[in-house]
């Protein structure tokens, strides 16, 4: 702009001159080396200051000029005074001068874009902020999940071996009361101690199953594996176990299954049998007179079991609350349990795609309908071929049945005798599991029973083995590990039969007697 | 009665709270609306020292900035001690800070000042750690939290600030 003002014609740069000072409001203040003012030009009103007279400091006035060194050319930019915005030039000298010029217009326009940008970076910094809380968040949700799920696999995993830990020793006090009764039988008073342990172990062993289940729901670990079922086997097996128990307490018991049901269905046989004990248990527990019955009836797919009791009835108010867990009626507290079974059966007959339906009226007894699907399986019917007849006729002979038994306690060894050996079976016996491989390949009996626990090679990799070698007879799985991935894994391996500890006897010979039948 | 004046200076990145603090510390008030500074704004505050000497802080409210340039080294001309004001909910203005302080430094050689880890009321949104601000009281920095808002350690970090201006004398 100087270049251009010396250029022109003095009569254009005095005009030019003008325009400038037009559009500039400026202030020039000259200063001593006392800091007094010795002469001003400008409007010094229009920038908002009133300057001191000749005696006063001019820091007093203009307090930015306190610390501002005199001696040396500067420009200072855009400083905020209380009205206006200037720029400082000060020119060293004597006097020395500062300029100010007015750039409030100016700074108003860089504030109004300054204060955008800076609310931008603000709102950007605090979404990068967030991001990354989100990031911390969500790996923290991650790692506490992974806690979670160690912890509850924990929980199951403890709770699954303190079950197994019952087992083994409830079967053999199960199975030895059920022996030492029978051998007693002509002393009433002992038949009836035996009875008050039988029933105090196989509440004990209720107590440890539905803890073990109700864990298992709760970590979402239990699943439901359906298979071909025979369901008349089901009901057949459920009578063995529970007409003894009504007719210890007087009552009737019936079970019966409507002509239009498949011989075969597809479901979870061991999940229905767990809540069907549970239900025809609670009924019989619960009933004082009278009788319980179980009706089962198939339609468009669906599997209905119906259990009903001569009992008390359950008030309405309460139909609701007895499948949530842990929980009890008033009138039924001095009856044995923890309140879990109804709510684990109600859950398994959820995780079978079902439901359980009650029907109730105090003083009327109760009907629990277990509402499952099923559709018929693929399985075909069991037509008896000249073999079976064989061992019918064999047993029926008199003549025993070889089967190896593989298992390393001796109690549960010994009580499997016991009950075998008068049943029609001669027992090859073992407690190793490579021993087991050895002696059913060199003996060939037509149904092996492997313990699932054997030092030496454990029970699936027996099966494993024997099925590789070519071994054809039955295989059964006796195990304290329970729960249908074990039952599944049990299949898997070669065997063909599944029972878990502790095994009431009837049950393990109806199933002997089932599989040698299939045979 | 005497009179001294000084020029003080308060430094920091974008929004940290420097005008907040002088608000706070030269008329006692707050507002929650943040308006970026432009430039820079002067402000004074009289201090009534010990020894019955008036004190004059001329305070240059500098417009926040990571980096200083050539206008904002200018305002530091001339400048006795200084403010160095960080954002306790923005970890990286506290680095930005520190980094001001070296320029300033290397421009100006050592100066009397006081570091102020400001906004010290977002509890839940605070993110400097304790023992990093022991770690630079351990070089010797005089560190504050402070809140504006609340009105937490301002006036005892200008008074810090010009208790090293006069060497104790207020």
């Amino acid at each position: 702009m100087s270049e251009l003002l010396e250029e022109l014609p003095p009569q254009l740069r005095e005009h030019v001159m003008s325009l400038l000072a037009d559009s500039f409001s400026c202030l020039c203040l000259g200063v001593d080396a006392s800091g007094r003012l010795t002469e001003s030009f400008g409007d010094s009103a229009a920038f908002g200051l009133q300057l001191p007279g000749p005696a006063e400091s001019l820091e007093e006035a203009l307090p930015f000029l306190v610390g501002l060194d005199l001696a040396t050319p500067a420009t200072i930019s855009a400083i905020n005074l209380d009205s206006h915005t200037v720029d400082l030039h000060v020119l060293p000298g004597e006097p020395a001068w500062l300029v100010l010029v007015d750039r409030s217009a100016e700074v108003a326009t860089r504030s109004r874009l300054q204060q955008a940008v800076n609310e931008t970076r603000l709102v950007n910094a605090e979404q990068r902020r967030l991001m990354d809380q989100l990031i911390d968040s969500r790996a923290e949700l991650a790692l506490r999940q992974q806690e979670a799920e160690e912890a509850s696999r924990q929980k199951s995993e403890f709770i699954a071996g303190m079950a197994h830990e019952f087992r083994t020793p409830l079967t053999s006090v199960l199975g030895y009361t059920q022996l030492l009764s029978e051998r007693v039988a002509a002393l009433p008073a002992a038949v009836t101690q035996l009875a008050a342990i039988e029933r105090a172990a196989r509440h004990l062993l209720s107590l440890v199953e539905n803890n073990l289940d109700q864990a298992r729901l709760e970590a979402g670990t239990l699943v439901v594996h359906p298979a071909d079922a025979r369901l008349r086997d089901l009901v057949d097996d459920l009578t063995v176990i529970m007409a003894p128990l009504a007719a210890d307490k007087g009552l009737s018991f019936g079970a019966y299954v409507a002509n239009e049901v498949p011989a075969v269905l597809w479901l979870d046989e061991v999940r229905l049998r767990q809540v069907l004990v549970n239900l025809l248990s609670n009924a019989i527990k619960f009933t004082d007179e009278g009788s319980v019955n179980l009706h089962v009836s198939w339609h468009d797919d669906w599997l209905d079991c119906e259990v009903h009791d001569t009992g008390p009835g359950i008030p309405e108010h309460a139909q609701v609350r007895i499948f949530e867990a842990f929980a009890r009626l008033e009138n039924t507290e001095l009856k044995p349990g923890a309140g879990l079974g109804l709510n684990i059966s109600m859950r398994l007959a959820q995780l079978m795609g079902g439901e359980i339906a009650l029907t109730s009226q105090p003083g009327d007894g109760s009907a629990f309908i277990v509402h499952v699907p099923a559709r018929p399986g693929r399985l075909r019917e069991r037509t008896r071929s000249r073999e079976q007849l064989s061992v019918q006729l064999q047993r029926r002979s008199g003549t025993p049945v070889p089967l190896l038994v593989a298992e390393d306690n001796p109690d549960i060894m010994q009580l499997l005798e016991a009950f075998l050996t008068p049943a029609g079976y001669a027992l090859s016996k073992v407690s190793d599991g490579l021993e087991a491989v050895q002696r059913a390949l060199a003996e060939r009996p037509r149904l092996a029973i492997l313990d699932m626990n054997m030092p030496g090679l454990d029970g699936m990799r027996v099966a494993e083995k024997l099925r590789a070698a070519g071994f054809e007879g039955r295989l059964l799985a006796l195990t304290a590990t329970r729960g249908a991935d074990h039952r599944q894994a049990a299949l898997d391996a070669g065997f063909d039969e599944f029972l878990s500890k502790p095994v009431q006897m009837p049950h393990l010979l109806s199933t002997l007697e089932r599989m040698l039948e299939d045979d | 009665m005497s009179r001294i004046a000084r020029k003080v200076c308060i430094i920091g990145d974008f929004a940290v709270g420097k005008t907040s603090t002088v608000a706070r510390y030269v008329n006692n008030v707050f507002s929650e609306k943040y308006l970026t500074t432009v430039g820079v704004k002067i402000d004074t505050k009289d201090v009534a020292l010990a020894d019955g000497r008036e004190l004059r802080m001329v305070i240059w409210d500098i417009a926040g900035s990571d980096r200083f340039s050539a206008a904002e080294f200018a305002y530091m001309r001339g400048a006795q001690a200084y403010l160095l004001v960080a954002d306790g909910t923005r970890p990286e203005t506290l680095e930005n800070a520190l980094a001001l302080r070296n320029a300033v430094e290397q421009r100006y050689g050592k100066l009397p000042h006081v570091l102020l880890v400001n906004k010290f009321d977002l509890e839940d949104d605070w993110q400097i750690a304790d023992s990093d601000l022991d770690a630079l009281r351990g070089d010797g920095a005089t560190i504050l939290c402070t809140s504006a808002r609340t009105g937490k350690c301002v006036e005892r970090a200008f008074s810090e600030l010009a208790q090293s201006l006069l060497g104790g004398a207020t």
